[in-house]
């Protein structure tokens, strides 16, 4: 029974604190609105989710469990370039960030990111929502017996259980003001999408693809191990591994400067746009 | 290098280094009692192909942080697993669904 509740809290933890980014910065800016995509999109996950997991149990599945992989590596790295668009679009309209974005000649763009933001919170939840069903399912067939809805139940406590964890994260977040808020989940952002990015890599490795170059650049277990609280949240978040393959600390590392690169234009940019308008009051 | 351009770099050497290389298949099932067989041996520095079967009822996850792997299979079903370049010595895995059933990888 703890067991059950435990896996589940772990597996939907990613998915909860992606998702409570998401809605935490789109609460302080004002975005309420934007609050309904990123649901929407969490939502349509753990339905697409339940629909494909119940699917692959089937010997007649579509297709076979290494193609379903290359499907989810194929899926977190296209997350990491719709996440990596959003925050430098961000970063170029932090001005008019809690601004009357009805007033914006492109609205498209202003609804093309909110899709954005639940293309992101569809992709956190339906990574681990698949594990996540099959892991539940095989609980249910292999107690026939009356437990299994307890056991269910178990599970469920779980989800919601990583739920509350990253509410709890994340109320952390509610004392700082608005101006560290906004840095600190910028970088978290980027240090998620980089563990996405690092995540998309391991599968291609995993799958065969592409080779590791050398499989343990370093072993941090004596520091800090996956399977303790920190190391499941920090893994969770931005991808922490005690043993990662040195193409996986390639890519995330490379992945930071080439997005510090290309918000340092945005705020250029931003910050030309700003001389050349005239000034508006703020929201 | 530019970080885009080293990504890049790093990328098509870990492409290429897959096309040429050599590797070699083991099945690894796992049945409700645990993996069978319980420990699989290895050469340092060879491309190993796991083939993970699940002979179990419900799904498990083929899961080890020494390998830094983790696989969902679906009951019945057999994926592959890649290991290339490992230095000797002993990588346990285990099945996260349920963690009595363990084992190890042995590279000599």
């Amino acid at each position: 029974m703890i067991e059950t509740l435990l896996i589940m809290w772990r597996e939907s933890l990613e998915a909860a604190l992606i998702v409570g980014i998401l809605l935490t910065y789109l609460a302080r800016s004002g975005e309420r609105a934007g609050m309904r995509y990123v649901w929407a999109g969490a939502l349509g996950a753990v339905v697409a989710a339940v629909a494909m997991g119940l699917a692959s149990n089937g010997a007649a599945a579509r297709l076979g469990p290494d193609a379903q992989e290359l499907l989810q590596a194929g899926v977190l790295l296209l997350a990491v370039g719709v996440l990596s668009w959003m925050v430098v679009w961000m970063h170029r309209n932090a001005r008019q960030m809690g601004g009357d974005l009805r007033r914006r000649a492109d609205r498209a763009l202003a609804t093309g990111r909110l899709v954005g933001l639940a293309a992101i919170a569809f992709v956190a939840v339906f990574r681990e929502g698949v594990e996540a069903v099959l892991f539940l399912w095989g609980v249910v067939v292999q107690r026939a017996d009356a437990s299994a809805p307890a056991l269910l139940a178990a599970g469920v406590a779980g989800a919601g259980l990583a739920v509350a964890t990253a509410w709890l994260f994340f109320r952390g977040f509610a004392f700082l003001n608005l101006q560290t808020f906004f840095r600190v989940t910028g970088i978290l952002l980027l240090l998620v999408a980089a563990g996405l990015l690092t995540a998309g890599v391991n599968k291609l490795i995993g799958l065969g693809y592409l080779s590791p170059i050398k499989p343990q650049v370093w072993n941090t277990a004596w520091l800090l191990r996956e399977d303790s609280l920190l190391g499941a949240l920090l893994g969770a978040l931005i991808g922490y591994r005690s043993r990662p393959s040195l193409l996986e600390v390639l890519a995330f590392l490379a992945y930071l400067p080439a997005m510090g690169w290309a918000l340092h234009r945005a705020d250029l940019a931003a910050r030309g746009a700003a001389e050349r308008a005239p000034a508006r009051s703020a929201a | 290098m530019r970080p885009p351009r080293l990504l890049l770099a790093a990328l098509l050497l870990a492409l290429a280094a897959t096309v040429r290389a050599e590797e070699r298949s083991v099945a690894l099932a796992v049945a409700e009692h645990g993996f069978a067989p319980p420990e699989v041996e290895a050469a340092a520095g060879e491309r190993l192909r796991l083939e993970v079967t699940n002979q179990t009822a419900a799904a498990i996850e083929f899961e080890s942080f020494e390998l830094n792997r983790e696989r969902v299979v679906p009951p019945g079903r057999t994926v592959a697993v890649y290991v290339s370049g490992l230095s000797p010595g002993r990588y346990e895995f285990f099945d996260d669904f349920h963690q009595e059933r363990r084992g190890a990888l042995v590279v000599k």
